[in-house]
């Protein structure tokens, strides 16, 4: 039921204004329990950055000594990427028709890319609600720039 | 700017009734009022270099005290636990000598119907009624626009009004 008339209305309010809670105080003692919750506040941060600094630190020399017992310098793991690349040209070589369809997989990768920007481009023009792409203004009809 | 310790202290001293009245309004509940009020002294504790001087110092607290208090009521899954006026609470307020058993029942029931509102209609009659803050004050403290706040405390008042008559 919609409020008809503005007596109604002001009866409403009046009603609303006199719920209102009178004689409302703090409990005594805020200062010290304000400063003891901020105090708190930093101890805990300060905890949470020194923990976090002595994770990294035992992180960093488990990685070094991980490192160490692969062999140290001797240790390079461009290796493996370089035996893939190896067995790549290898199956190449022996199945010919491979390099036309990685080709053909590459150029279509490429035109998906291509097609995606476009499409998103087209959509963002009419969304503007996403705004992790933002609209230039330069595509903008003459209403929306005034808008 | 550069708020020194003694100076944050004095802030507290000076804000914090304002803050937990504003608070208790909003959550009704004295201890929640409390840990709101602290919460809301801590973040401006944290965010006092950002402070503008050139600004009250007053409605920026409140503002964050109301939006705190917003997201409490909103992370509330059940209806609120009213304890304004039902003596159980530590701090409930106590009955005025001039208010009679029924005005008493009667505001108690209006309260109650305020409690029950979507957490920022709630928040804008509490605003609007308790505190006689103007639409333009009520849209920067809830972070909407004057418009907003307008057709939402309407949409507030017809509700009220409909559930009110119906009881």
């Amino acid at each position: 039921m919609a409020i008809r008339n503005t007596e109604a209305l002001s009866h409403l309010e009046k009603r609303l204004r006199a719920a209102r809670p009178r004689d409302v105080e703090p409990p005594p003692g805020y200062t010290q329990r304000v400063q003891s919750r901020i105090t708190a506040h930093l101890r805990r941060t300060w905890w949470l950055s020194l923990t976090l600094s002595a994770a990294l630190t035992i992180l960093a020399v488990l990685g070094l000594a991980l490192w160490w017992s692969l062999g140290g310098p001797q240790f390079a793991p461009m290796r493996a990427f370089a035996a893939a690349i190896h067995a790549l040209l290898w199956l190449m070589e022996r199945l010919p028709w491979l390099e036309g369809v990685l080709l053909v997989a590459w150029a279509s990768a490429v035109f998906q890319a291509l097609g995606a920007g476009w499409w998103l481009r087209r959509y963002c023009r009419r969304r503007p609600c996403i705004r992790s792409f933002p609209r230039t203004q330069s595509h903008l009809q003459p209403q929306e720039v005034r808008q | 700017m550069a708020v020194s310790e003694v100076q944050f202290a004095e802030w507290v001293q000076q804000y914090y009734p304002a803050v937990y009245r504003r608070c208790f309004y909003l959550l009704g509940d004295a201890d929640e009022a409390d840990d709101a009020a602290q919460e809301t002294f801590l973040r401006a504790y944290l965010a006092r270099e950002r402070y503008d001087p050139t600004r009250a110092l007053r409605p920026w607290l409140l503002t964050i005290a109301t939006r705190h208090c917003l997201d409490r009521l909103r992370r509330r899954n059940r209806r609120p636990t009213i304890r304004w006026d039902d003596g159980q609470a530590p701090y409930a307020v106590p009955a005025r000598a001039e208010d009679t058993l029924l005005k008493d029942e009667e505001h108690a029931r209006v309260r109650r119907e305020v409690a029950a509102l979507p957490p920022m209609e709630r928040t804008l009659v509490i605003l609007h009624y308790w505190e006689n803050l103007p639409y333009e004050a009520i849209a920067v403290q809830t972070g909407l626009s004057v418009h907003a706040v307008k057709s939402r405390l309407y949409r507030a008042r017809q509700r009220l009004a409909r559930i009110l008559e119906e009881s």
